[in-house]
């Protein structure tokens, strides 16, 4: 038999039934904790343990960016110095570019997605979806001397010189609504071969802007400033839309050959700089997508901001940035939209939020709101915008923009946007990419050894901290989850096991005045397989407290643990797979012992 | 049944952090309790001079509770947790006082031994 006790010992208890979240800083609430890995507050106000990332799906060539629209994208790149570089999907793969061997491929891609259409910088390649086929958005082609020479030692499978018809060699002549190419005869046998000097492939169609950039030489034409003036307007480039094109079908000794050899454009679109006659060489026709640092969709245009410029596409028409043309009525229902802002420093990101377009700079946002181009209207808000090279961690989740400024994470709903990782100790690291679902906002950040995925709840407005095992290419939300792209692998949550993970709940001078800690009591759930380990640091070492071992799924415990008196204490939870902390309980025993 | 058997569900009811030996120093001091009830009411095996986790215990299994709830009795006194220690006394004296009667009622007392 055993007798029973009585004490007499005076006891107060702190009861902790809310979890706050990560705060590394050195004001830190009670339910507050720091050196959280993998945990998350799914199960708020309780503590849970986040279920980790694993791997879904691998490729042998490197990633360098992705993107979800139906289905998930990513951009590859071939490293065996082929300098080729592919879009994929779980079943395709289509080249899209190929650069020299100088480590462009490797470059970071971001993506636009616009109904069959997907834009992809800094490639500037069109791919699209529903085909399968990839096409440059820019195009530049060049005849000179050299090209043509080139051309006709094809053509005619000989290596003469191609047949010119006048002393000095030309390309082109051209005509107030035209560019018409100049020809020859050849005669390599008995039969005869007509040659064209000039000609545009089939990258170019009707409707397209181009740049035409050509070398003038006005027949009879003095050398008079006018002269001057107009050679160096014609050199720098006008701006002319195509509006048909002149194919011609002609043999040639390896056969028929069809070609555009005459770009039409509007009647007295083209300055004959007042002269009657005008042959051209060395011409240069070129469409082009402006060098964007970011692209977004919006309203079936791509938007995009250069360093110093927005731009809009055409409506329905990512390949075309240059159509300004009016409609009959005078206005630009579809036509592309330019513009340039008196702010200061050059752009570094651009989002549809809310209805209308977002364009930050590192120190201001401007927003772009209007049904169309002659109706935009840019108005400015000086407020911390997007980081430098941090495009990529604008994501809106619950209709609210979350994105990594220069100081910290900032959240934008109505107003000025506000910033949101005080708590977090993030000083000296970058951030790059960052994703939302319809809860949390992903954000990767790293130094220079290692990579952290911070996880911030916007129901709850706390923060966790998730391990990552590599650096990120890419990061984007999909039906079925966040997908996390490294180098070589599609990553995703985790359904297994589960990761290793930890946190430090720590009381401070408040709770122990005049107090000593003597018992602690969680209520935890521990599935079948995980594990628990408790220990307590003070100011003479650390002690273990607990150690425990998933019995059964879903089993609740209620575990009173006896901790040596101690005048600040932090309690450190470390283990592995499912746990729950529901509540923690910390007896404190007055007395007026100081040790 | 063995000590192990008694520690481990002893762990289970009640995580703890007491030294193995100390456990088997309380488990040999019920077992020589138990050992020395036995003896005064009928024959019995004596206890074992020392306690392992391989001893095997007097106790049939259907009586475990006894072993284990004097653990977890002394395990909560070592942790100062008097509450607890209260409740899980009163279930020890009951499952040990029961034990006892019942052995009492099935066993003749020894001739040569006097019974208190």
């Amino acid at each position: 038999m055993l007798p029973f006790m009585r004490s007499k010992n005076k006891t107060s208890m702190y009861d902790i039934k809310s979890f706050e979240g990560i705060n590394p800083s050195y004001s830190r609430k009670v339910n507050e904790f720091a050196d959280a890995v993998n945990m998350t507050s799914e199960a708020f106000p309780a503590l849970k343990s986040a279920p980790g990332f694993g791997m879904y799906s691998q490729s042998e060539l490197p990633c360098c960016g992705c993107g979800y629209y139906d289905k998930l994208y990513t951009v590859r790149h071939d490293d065996a110095d082929t300098g080729k570089v592919y879009i994929c999907t779980d079943n395709q793969s289509t080249e899209i570019a190929a650069f020299a061997a100088d480590g462009e491929e490797a470059a970071d891609r971001t993506m636009a997605f616009m109904k069959d259409e997907i834009l992809i910088i800094p490639d500037n390649v069109i791919y699209h979806t529903n085909t399968g086929t990839a096409r440059q958005g820019c195009v530049k082609e060049i005849t000179t001397e050299e090209s043509a020479t080139a051309k006709f030692q094809s053509e005619s499978k000989t290596d003469d010189e191609p047949p010119s018809p006048y002393n000095i060699w030309y390309s082109a002549y051209i005509t107030g609504n035209s560019i018409v190419s100049m020809s020859g005869n050849y005669r390599p046998s008995s039969t005869s071969y007509k040659f064209y000097h000039f000609s545009v492939s089939d990258n170019f169609a009707v409707g397209d802007v181009i740049t035409l950039k050509m070398d003038v030489k006005p027949i009879d034409a003095s050398q008079d400033s006018a002269y001057r003036a107009y050679k160096k307007k014609m050199a720098d480039g006008i701006t002319l839309k195509i509006k048909d094109l002149v194919t011609t079908t002609h043999s040639t000794p390896s056969g028929t050959k069809t070609e555009y050899t005459s770009v039409i454009f509007d009647d007295n679109a083209v300055d004959m700089g007042g002269y009657d006659e005008v042959f051209v060489f060395d011409v240069t026709v070129e469409k082009g997508i402006p060098n964007f640092v970011d692209i977004c969709s919006f309203e079936n245009r791509i938007w995009g901001v250069t360093a110093d410029q927005i731009c809009a596409s055409k409506l329905g028409d990512s390949s075309e940035w240059n159509d300004f043309t009016a409609d009959a009525y005078g206005t630009l229902p579809s036509s592309c939209f330019k513009t340039e802002v008196e702010t200061d420093g050059s752009f570094t990101a651009i989002e549809p939020y809310n209805g209308s377009i977002l364009a930050f700079k590192e120190d201001c946002v401007h927003k772009i709101y209007g049904d169309q181009p002659d109706e935009y209207t840019v108005t400015t808000m000086e407020c911390t915008g997007v980081q430098s090279g941090a495009a990529a961690t604008i994501a809106t989740v619950n209709g609210v923009l979350y994105y990594k400024g220069k100081d910290g994470i900032y959240a934008l709903s109505s107003g000025l946007p506000h910033l949101i990782s005080q708590k977090l100790n993030t000083e000296g690291l970058s951030a790059k990419y960052a994703c939302g679902d319809d809860r949390y906002y992903y954000v990767e950040m790293y130094d220079d050894t290692q990579s952290y995925i911070y996880v911030y709840d916007t129901l709850c407005g706390i923060w966790h901290m998730q391990t990552m095992s590599e650096k990120l290419k890419g990061m984007v939300n999909t039906p079925d989850g966040v997908r996390l792209a490294g180098k070589y692998g599609i990553f995703g949550h985790d359904t297994g096991i589960g990761s290793d993970w930890s946190f430090e709940l720590t009381f401070g001078t408040k709770e122990f005045a005049s107090k000593h800690i003597s018992q602690i009591m969680a209520r935890y759930s521990l599935s079948e397989e995980s594990t628990l380990d408790i220990k307590l640091r003070n100011k003479h070492g650390i002690y273990p407290l607990c150690n425990a071992r998933g019995a059964a799924a879903d089993s609740i415990l209620r575990v009173k643990i006896p901790v040596t008196c101690s005048e600040d204490a932090t309690l450190i939870f470390t283990g592995k797979g499912d746990f729950t902390l529901s509540s923690l309980t910390v007896n404190f025993r007055e007395t007026n012992i100081d040790n | 049944m063995t000590a192990k058997e008694i520690l481990t569900e002893a762990d289970i009811t009640r995580p703890n952090l007491v030294q193995l030996n100390r456990k088997l120093d309380w488990l040999y001091s019920i077992e020589k309790q138990i050992a020395d009830h036995m003896s005064r009411y009928g024959e019995s095996d004596a206890a074992a001079d020392e306690m392992t986790e391989q001893t095997e215990l007097l106790l049939p299994r259907e009586h475990k509770d006894i072993y284990i709830y004097y653990i977890v009795c002394m395990t909560d006194l070592a942790n100062q947790d008097i509450a607890m220690y209260n409740n899980s006394c009163a279930y020890f004296n009951g499952l040990f006082e029961s034990w006892q009667k019942k052995w009492r009622r099935e066993h003749l007392p020894s001739p040569q031994k006097e019974v208190k």
